[in-house]
């Protein structure tokens, strides 16, 4: 079994925490799991942010969990776009939590990839290059869908969520 | 299903010097050192598993990854002048499932006499399929 991972959702003015989700839905509601059909993001707006975190709850024997990626996988819908903070060069450090918002985001500003990135692109203590050697998080993934008026409405796609672990 | 999938097995993390359960893995490690010793993983008859640290590289002449379904397994030749061994999982999840899906990835990495890496990798995948993979190591020094 290795390492316990978990990937954490955190809402809300007070960065509340909700452990484990099981999806990352996009919507018009700053909300874990949420419901994408009771709550559809109206062609030209935009989500609110997803602001996630991974979490290494045990190492169960193994000694170092990094090179976290993220990706997404099958097209949006229309010219929508999908942002992010994870990135593989210039990264910008592990942002601070602010409250999601549906306005443009100031920390999801660049594209999402719909492969699996060469190198880790989500970091771990502010670093690309970080690891974990005990129970901790990685940095805040923050990621965002920017529509247009003209984009079709409940297009799905998948995010994937990866890493490495040596025991 | 195999009962023994489920089996746990006792590890002293030197860390804190607090004893833990590890699960036993699907595929598993097993070194073959020039001396016909071995080191297992995990060590079916006394409940022990080995952290990859643990091995002697210096002395190690194979690296096997086995299975229940697979017991011969892979036997990777390390070449005679030693080279840095390669093990890691990787492990990915699919946003709207709650399971992480494990690849085994293990091989050797050595430098030329030029100071040229020379990187042999192979992924073991959930279905047991394997292939040799290219990539740059995040494991792994290399031997001048």
């Amino acid at each position: 079994m290795a390492a316990t991972l978990r990937i954490n959702e955190y809402n809300g003015v007070g960065e509340t925490e909700t452990v484990n989700i099981g999806d990352t839905d996009m919507g018009n509601v700053d909300q874990a799991n949420l419901d994408p059909v009771a709550h559809p993001i109206v062609p030209g707006d935009n989500s609110f942010e997803k602001w996630q975190k991974i979490e290494v709850v045990s190492m169960g024997g193994s000694t170092k969990v990094h090179n976290f990626k993220v990706w997404r996988t099958g097209a949006l819908g229309g010219a929508a776009a999908h942002k992010t903070n994870a990135r593989t060069a210039a990264y910008g450090g592990a942002p601070a939590y602010a409250q999601p918002t549906d306005a443009d985001s100031a920390v999801a500003t660049q594209n999402m990839p719909s492969s699996e990135p060469a190198s880790a692109n989500l970091g771990i203590g502010g670093s690309l290059a970080g690891e974990l050697t005990a129970p901790g998080y990685s940095d805040y993934l923050v990621h965002q869908l920017q529509t247009n008026p003209d984009d079709l409405v409940g297009s799905t796609s998948t995010l994937n969520y990866q890493h490495d672990e040596v025991a | 299903m195999d009962n023994t999938m489920s089996k746990q097995f006792i590890f002293t993390n030197p860390a804190t010097g607090q004893k833990e359960i590890v699960q036993r893995e699907r595929w598993r490690w097993v070194a073959h050192y020039n001396d016909g010793a071995l080191l297992r993983q995990f060590e079916d008859d006394t409940g022990i598993f080995h952290q990859f640290r643990e091995i002697d590289q210096s002395k190690v002449e194979s690296f096997q990854m086995v299975s229940d379904k697979n017991p011969e397994g892979l036997n990777l030749l390390i070449p005679p002048q030693g080279a840095d061994l390669i093990h890691f999982y990787r492990k990915v999840r699919l946003a709207g499932t709650k399971d992480w899906i494990t690849l085994y990835f293990f091989g050797w990495k050595i430098k030329d006499d030029r100071g040229r890496s020379l990187q042999k990798m192979i992924c073991i995948y959930p279905d047991d399929r394997f292939a040799l993979v290219d990539e740059i190591a995040t494991e792994g020094g290399g031997k001048p």
